[in-house]
């Protein structure tokens, strides 16, 4: 006997600025290994300081995929990485990052461009550029 | 008054599947915090299941029962596990632990999730000596 079993899609690309990583699907108990074991592997590759995920079509997320990001950043404490999640119209999601407090954590907003204006507002470009 | 009892083998098939089942339910009995709903008893089962991996053997009857009962103002849920090996402690423990407490921490925020998500969680002792966790929640 085999159901339907949960999926998720990561994307990866890297801007001028920032590193984009893209969430599709769900983010759970079952898909959240293979996930970690392919961020891992973008993370390795990884040049820019700052994360940009998308996960505005994370569809579904549970304790087990909120530590994935948990781990993900304890890789990186020494790097002085920054974490911003664009959640989009995506309430369920960003209402669950809400609830675990994950706020204290890491940077929400609403589109890219916000997250654009935010890294603008931090001085990120200037220290970029040089 | 409905109600459903669900018993099927605790792996992760199961949790889609509950998933379904609670989403369906919900929809069909109009309740109002759906996703909050699905998501606590998600964590149910993703206990029970770990339980029964680390605490029952390959063969043994390794099974989680989840029980739903719909009432006029609220749905209780019980799930219970052939590891019967809820951790009462742990339960106790997280009555006083907030998330906040957990940030930094890659396990033991599932309890906590539920607790604020439904109206109640608790321990409930079952007739035949086992333990089930019960949640509560407001249609």
């Amino acid at each position: 006997m085999k159901g339907n079993m949960p999926t998720i899609r990561i994307e990866a690309t890297s801007t001028t600025f920032y590193e984009k990583i893209s969430l599709k699907g769900k983010l759970v108990y079952s898909t959240q290994q293979a996930a970690k074991q392919t961020l891992i592997e973008i993370f390795k590759r990884a040049t820019k300081d700052v994360y940009l995920w998308d996960v505005s079509e994370l569809t579904f997320m549970d304790s087990t995929g909120l530590s994935v990001f948990v781990y993900l950043l304890k890789q990186e404490t020494d790097k002085q990485k920054t974490f911003i999640f664009v959640v989009s119209d995506n309430e369920t999601i960003e209402k669950l990052f809400t609830i675990a407090k994950f706020d204290k954590l890491f940077v929400f907003v609403k589109t890219e461009r916000d997250a654009v204006r935010w890294l603008s507002r931090q001085q990120y470009f200037e220290t970029v550029n040089g | 008054m409905y109600e459903m009892v669900l018993r099927c083998p605790a792996n992760a098939e199961a949790i889609e599947f509950c998933d379904l089942f609670i989403d369906s339910l919900s929809s069909f009995f109009a309740v109002l915090d759906r996703p909050a709903l699905v998501l606590s008893v998600h964590e149910a089962i993703i206990n029970s299941i770990e339980a029964v991996r680390k605490l029952c053997r390959e063969h043994d009857d390794n099974t989680l029962t989840l029980f739903v009962r719909v009432g006029k103002e609220e749905v209780t849920i019980f799930v219970s596990d052939s590891a019967n090996s809820l951790p009462v402690q742990a339960i106790e423990n997280r009555r006083t632990k907030q998330l906040e407490d957990v940030l930094l921490e890659e396990s033991g925020r599932g309890l906590l999730l539920m607790r604020e998500l439904m109206d109640d969680i608790w321990v409930e002792p079952l007739e035949n000596g086992t333990y089930a966790l019960g949640m509560k929640m407001r249609r």
